[in-house]
């Protein structure tokens, strides 16, 4: 199904304390595509997800399912599979009742309700579980009966919402490839909802990027990696260093510092520069791909496991640089940046 | 000097819980004292009239009474009408609430104001409005419902005790919506919502997650409405019928009877109100046990 979400805005609270929560957000996920939506706190994500849900009703703006507008359909008509964050199991109910529970609001049989939760069972790996009470399940387990329960209905599109996040990373690994994994074998169109950029690009087809309820950028996760159109989006892939400057003559500077800004005028600006592609002129001395960058004095340096850090001051600002060795306290460091790891923004 | 300030800490954090529970100690201390003394009044045990020399006489008199299995019968049936049908109110209103996000004004309507209100009150205003010169009697009698003001059934000493259950419906239906509301709402916006999702109308998210749920404190209400209902003896006194009277109202004129060794007989009659008022506390407590095992 081609689920597509057009100018919806939505304003929460009463009138004291009314908040815009989405402000004319637009995307599209394709039939059978995985689409996150990526944002942090408070960014409209969850929000949107149960608007399109239609837990909540928009103030504006339209959902479709297949190009025909669903607003007038409550939830429970919409044949939607979602899996929450706090995974909401029903404790009343044993996990085959719990994964069960949308065949028979859906008026099947008995024997076919049994039949299917059992194999959805065996699925996600918990075959045996099915007279377990939920509260003697996991959190990785619980997950799974979630994930189980929001697909055994064959439901049109599943949308989750940040379904990992209160699971360790070990398990977060095995659910990202279980998750996968079925949906790719239901060719389910899915959004799922996270703040976790690396998940996002991992696991998606597309990303829609939100930012105080509006779509700061979407598209391959591959265009938001390599241009990302804002600061935020660019610092949430991996570890980096946010810098506030000037562009001056096509340049950005703080303190020593120099990065290219080609595209921008002059005036206030935000530089992004990713740990990854950024490097000390001892260690990179004539490095391929590497561009003088100017100076900075090292504030201090620490351990972080496989290499050092050296945390560079630029007028009390943090740039974070990876080394081989630790570096002195006062001493000069000529930084080499990779022009793919630096983005300047105006501020 | 290290040791011992740790000993004094030590000391001090183990009395806490106890210190903490002494007042609540005291007051259950007299409750139980109460409770002991009139256990044995029943037995006839009441040494400042000098009887020490404990009898199942009063118990006798008391169970052997023509009028004691209407009585019993009487007070089971307003405890459990009452308290059934304040338990379909109290889940129809607290799902109303939950329905609306229970506005501050609704809920100060229907539920704390009503909650507030004297049983006694209550009384007055029923019988101001169903007795055979009450506003909703008239009412009727003007719109031609019934022949006459007394054409209605008398709200005071009618033998159905209607007067008594519509005073405890109006007081216990937001008792019984106060103990479930907030439960309900959360059930409600927790599960609710995840069962929408997955297909079930509002009516099925009611009957299949919320109300199963909820179950417990619902039980819970229900038990407290029954017993008190079956214990207090303000309504069945004031709206009562003359035959058969309430226990609660028996043991009170017991109670009240010039000759001091009266007492004994009401005690005796308390002493049966206190067994069906303990086997629904025992009901109470095991349900709350069974809550903490599934939690």
């Amino acid at each position: 199904m081609r689920l597509s979400v057009e100018n919806i805005s939505l304003t929460l609270g009463d009138k004291k304390s009314a908040r815009r929560i989405l402000n004319d957000v637009s995307f599209v996920a394709e039939d059978g595509a995985f689409t996150s939506l990526l944002g942090e706190s408070g960014a409209g994500k969850s929000t949107l997800l149960k608007v399109i849900a239609g837990i909540l009703l928009q103030d504006a703006g339209t959902v479709r399912f297949d190009g025909a507008s669903v607003d007038g359909l409550a939830p429970h008509k919409r044949r939607l599979g979602f899996v929450f964050q706090d995974v909401r199991l029903f404790p009343h109910m044993n996990v085959e009742d719990n994964v069960a529970y949308p065949l028979k609001m859906a008026g099947a049989s008995r024997r076919e309700r049994e039949a299917r939760a059992t194999e959805l069972l065996e699925r996600v790996q918990l075959d045996g579980f099915g007279s377990r009470a939920v509260q003697t399940l996991s959190g990785g387990q619980a997950q799974r009966v979630a994930l189980a329960r929001a697909i055994v209905a064959r439901p049109s599109a599943l949308l989750l919402d940040e379904p990992f996040s209160g699971l360790d990373e070990s398990l977060r690994e095995d659910m990202r490839s279980l998750l996968l994994r079925l949906q790719r074998e239901e060719r389910l169109t899915t959004v799922m909802v996270t703040h976790d950029a690396q998940e996002a690009l991992m696991m998606s087809d597309s990303i829609v990027a939100l930012d105080g309820g509006r779509v700061a950028q979407t598209g391959e996760p591959q265009r938001l990696y390599q241009t990302p159109a804002t600061a935020k989006i660019a610092a949430c892939f991996g570890d980096c260093s946010q810098l506030k400057g000037m562009v001056e003559g096509k340049v950005f500077r703080v303190a020593k510092l120099r990065i290219p800004a080609p595209d921008l005028a002059d005036g206030p600006a935000v530089a992004v520069v990713r740990q990854e592609g950024c490097r000390v002129a001892p260690d990179i001395a004539g490095g391929r791909g590497y561009e003088p960058a100017g100076e900075a004095v090292v504030r201090c340096g620490v351990y972080a496991g496989n290499t050092y850090l050296a945390r560079l001051d630029a007028e009390g600002q943090t740039l974070t640089v990876p080394v081989e060795r630790p570096l002195e306290p006062g001493a000069i460091a000529s930084v080499r940046i990779a022009p793919e790891s630096r983005f300047v923004f105006p501020a | 000097m290290v040791v011992h300030s740790l000993k004094a800490r030590r000391m001090g954090r183990a009395a806490a819980p106890y210190l903490l529970l002494a007042p609540a100690a005291v007051l259950v201390g007299v409750f139980l004292f109460g409770v002991a003394n009139g256990v044995a009044q029943g037995f006839g045990i009441m040494p400042f009239l000098g009887m020490y020399e404990p009898t199942l006489g009063y118990w006798v008199q008391v169970l052997t009474r023509p009028d004691l299995a209407a009585s019993v019968q009487f007070s089971l049936y307003i405890a459990f009408v009452s308290s059934a049908i304040a338990l379909v109110g109290g889940v129809l209103l607290s799902a109303a609430l939950c329905a609306v996000r229970q506005t501050r004004m609704l809920s100060l309507v229907n539920v704390q104001i009503p909650l507030m209100c004297a049983h006694i009150l209550v009384v007055l205003f029923m019988v101001s409005l169903f007795a055979g010169s009450g506003l909703v009697t008239r009412l009727l009698f003007h719109l031609g419902l019934v022949s006459s003001p007394s054409g209605f059934p008398s709200i005071v000493g009618d033998p159905s005790g209607w007067g008594i259950l519509a005073t405890y419906v109006w007081k216990e239906v937001p008792f019984v919506a106060f103990c479930t509301v907030t439960l309900m709402s959360h059930v409600s916006d927790r599960y609710g919502e995840a069962a929408a999702t997955m297909g079930a109308s509002p009516v099925r998210v009611f009957f299949t997650v919320t109300l199963p749920l909820c179950r417990g404190a619902l039980v819970k209400a229900f038990l407290v409405v029954f017993a008190f209902a079956f214990g207090a003896y303000e309504v069945p006194f004031l709206l009562g019928p003359t035959l058969p009277k309430a226990l609660p109202v028996l043991a009170y004129l017991e109670f009240q009877n010039p000759d001091i060794l009266n007492r004994c007989v009401a005690m005796a009659l308390n002493g049966i109100m206190a067994v069906v008022t303990s086997a629904a506390a025992a009901a109470y407590f095991a349900v709350l046990r069974k809550e903490g095992r599934r939690k």
